[in-house]
């Protein structure tokens, strides 16, 4: 039991498949998931395309937290609160551009892109020269990674190393990431919108949740929008599996038997399907059969607001909370670098007219997440639980090609583990 | 054209006939008469809203996203066209499930130039959404559009809509901006 609020785990019914759904609603719970979630996990803040050259920088927030990443002038990569040290007004007020220094708007401390204070006006006459500028730097982030082009920091200085947090999460994410020796890159531009739902809605979502797909994205089916082999397979009672890793991680497969392992195709993205064959002996040279051939990614939740759907073209986004009741979801189509022209523009176009807040797939699960996160606030019903019982009999485990914890494909184990996960993190004593 | 003042008699007509044809479309957008909406559509149309960032005001050429970039809409008349059958699925477009109230406020019409049977005209623009209990929202921009004469009066060819939000305030752009 915490000393400092109620008892979370009263919340989630680990055996029953329950949860209470305060935990979308309570500023309380709120607070302490900015401190022992947003402040401790590794959290995405994009991919190296997005600052290519030296002194590139955008601004992005990890949770609440304003933030820069900002290449310096030998193109190392630094993570920065976007606080001037001053008086804590933000230093840039852009979203993205290049630039050594940034100059505090309020009275003029200039940072250069190593975050180091490098101009005090008044140095002599205010300070009389008694300020030690080395201390007064920006502040930054405890550790930054980069794992096969996304790019992730963290507060905590007593974070697993990424590679160990991502873990056999790594694993699944290789298939998108590693495909080509190039790698990958974000298509430019990012779609930022606002929902008024609660963080964990979406991201269960996308860590567990085959089925709504059905449902919630019945009507883009039907209109022949995805005529892909997942969703033609989801029409009917498809075979696959529900993932989940170390650290909160969460993902979809379906194993499909003449199913693409990725991207797998909308109507005829025909100069996308011949990069998949040219590349699919290289690929599977360097990530085994059971990779290329033996599944098909749909979706995935790397803990806690890193969303990814593969159907199609790749989107990732991440969930910015904003508070209990509120969301800006900042989306990107992630592609393998070396496409054809051709195979790139028609993966951009299908990624344009799918996802995002036009996107005729990503729309419909809005409402689901605003209806869910409402439901939270009335009295009544935070009494009634939320049920998570799927496969609750039957829960899964090791599975002899896939790592992690496998459970079926209509199992919520995802979900359940998502929020024990969670429990033990904002509530570290709750840990067994 | 110049619109500084140097008009005669034909540009206030050209004016007219180019507000009546906008006044006319959102009112079919407005009222879901997407069929006839959709004939009003050249079979080249080109509809591009582009994703518009926060930059410094020398690289203010760099806002918007531009070719081979990502857009909030980049349709055609075909994917317009499934937009518009999606709202009469079953199981039901969840997000214009009850569908939207719209309200498109025109403005500040400018004609920017004549050739070849095309008008290129730009002006502001409100949409105005509502929808369930207390859904609001209100998107603000401008519109870019080539209209084209035809025999029974003008198309749209090509709209580019350019929206002043960075972030957009709203959970989905799900009808017809
Ligand atoms: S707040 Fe930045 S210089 Fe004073
Ligand atoms: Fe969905």
């Amino acid at each position: 039991m915490s000393t400092t609020g109620p008892d979370l785990s009263k919340l989630i019914d680990q055996e029953h498949g329950l949860v209470y759904r305060s935990l979308y609603s309570d500023p309380a719970i709120y607070d302490l998931e900015l401190e022992h979630i947003f402040a401790r996990c590794w959290l995405c803040l994009g991919h190296e395309s997005l600052v290519p050259n030296p002194n590139d920088f955008i601004t992005t927030y990890m949770g609440e937290d304003p933030v820069i990443l900002w290449r310096n002038a030998e193109g190392k990569l630094g993570v920065y609160l976007n606080l001037c040290r001053h008086r804590g007004n933000r230093v840039c007020r852009l979203d993205r551009g290049n630039t050594n220094r940034f100059v505090c708007s309020y009275h003029g401390w200039v940072y250069n892109s190593d975050g180091k204070l490098i101009g005090v006006p008044y140095m002599k006459e205010g300070f009389m020269n008694e300020l030690d500028i080395e201390k007064w730097g920006l502040v930054p982030a405890a550790k930054v990674d980069v794992y096969k082009g996304l790019i992730f920091a963290t507060f905590d200085n007593d974070a697993p190393p990424l590679e160990e947090y991502l873990g056999e999460a790594a694993w699944y994410l290789d298939v998108l990431l590693d495909w080509t020796a190039e790698g990958t890159e974000f298509i430019g531009g990012t779609r930022k919108w606002t929902i008024d739902c609660n963080w964990k809605t979406a991201a269960e979502n996308f860590a567990t949740d085959m089925a709504h797909v059905v449902h919630t994205h019945g009507a883009s089916v039907k209109v022949g929008l995805s005529r892909s082999h997942h969703m033609q397979q989801l029409a009917r009672n498809a075979k696959g599996f529900t993932v989940y890793t170390k650290y909160g991680h969460g993902f979809t497969l379906m194993d499909i038997p003449d199913g693409l392992p990725i991207w797998d195709v909308q109507t005829k993205i025909e100069p996308f399907q011949r990069f998949l064959e040219e590349t699919m002996p290289e690929a599977t040279k360097r990530l085994g059969e059971t990779r290329t051939k033996g599944i098909t990614l749909v979706a995935a939740n790397i803990f806690p607001n890193l969303s990814f759907s593969f159907i199609d073209v790749t989107t990732a986004r991440v969930w910015h909370p904003r508070g209990p009741g509120k969301i800006e979801a900042w989306e990107w189509t992630i592609v393998p670098k070396g496409l054809t022209p051709e195979a790139k523009e028609e993966m951009r176009h299908v990624g344009v007219y799918k996802w995002g807040p036009a996107g005729m797939f990503d729309q419909d699960d809005m409402d689901n997440w605003v209806q869910m996160t409402q439901s939270a606030r009335g009295w009544a019903s935070r009494q009634v639980a939320m049920n998570y019982q799927m496969h609750i009999g039957d829960r899964g485990g090791v599975h002899e090609d896939l790592p992690g914890h496998v459970s079926a494909l209509y199992s919520e184990e995802n979900a359940r583990l998502f929020y024990k996960h969670w429990l033990e993190r904002v509530q570290p004593e709750s840990r067994t | 054209m110049s619109n500084n003042g140097t008009w005669n008699s034909s540009h206030h007509d050209l004016q007219h006939q180019v507000e009546a044809f906008l006044f006319y479309e959102a009112e079919l957008n407005d009222e879901r008469r997407f069929q006839e909406w959709l004939d009003l559509l050249t079979d080249d149309f080109r509809y591009w809203v582009p994703i518009r960032d926060s930059v410094d005001s020398y690289d203010v050429a760099k806002e918007l996203t531009g070719e081979g970039q990502m857009g909030f809409f980049d349709d055609t008349k075909q994917s317009m066209e499934t937009r518009i059958r999606r709202y009469d699925m079953e199981p039901k477009p969840w997000a214009e499930y009850p569908p939207s109230r719209t309200r498109h406020l025109i403005s500040n019409v400018r004609i920017k130039g004549v050739e070849a049977g095309e008008v290129e005209v730009h002006c502001n623009f409100i949409a105005y959404r509502t929808r369930l209990e207390n859904d609001q929202d209100m998107f603000v921009g401008t519109r870019q559009d080539v209209l084209r004469r035809g025999e029974e009066g003008f198309k749209l060819a090509r709209r580019t809509i350019i929206l002043d939000h960075a972030v957009l305030p709203s959970k989905s752009l799900s009808f017809i901006l």
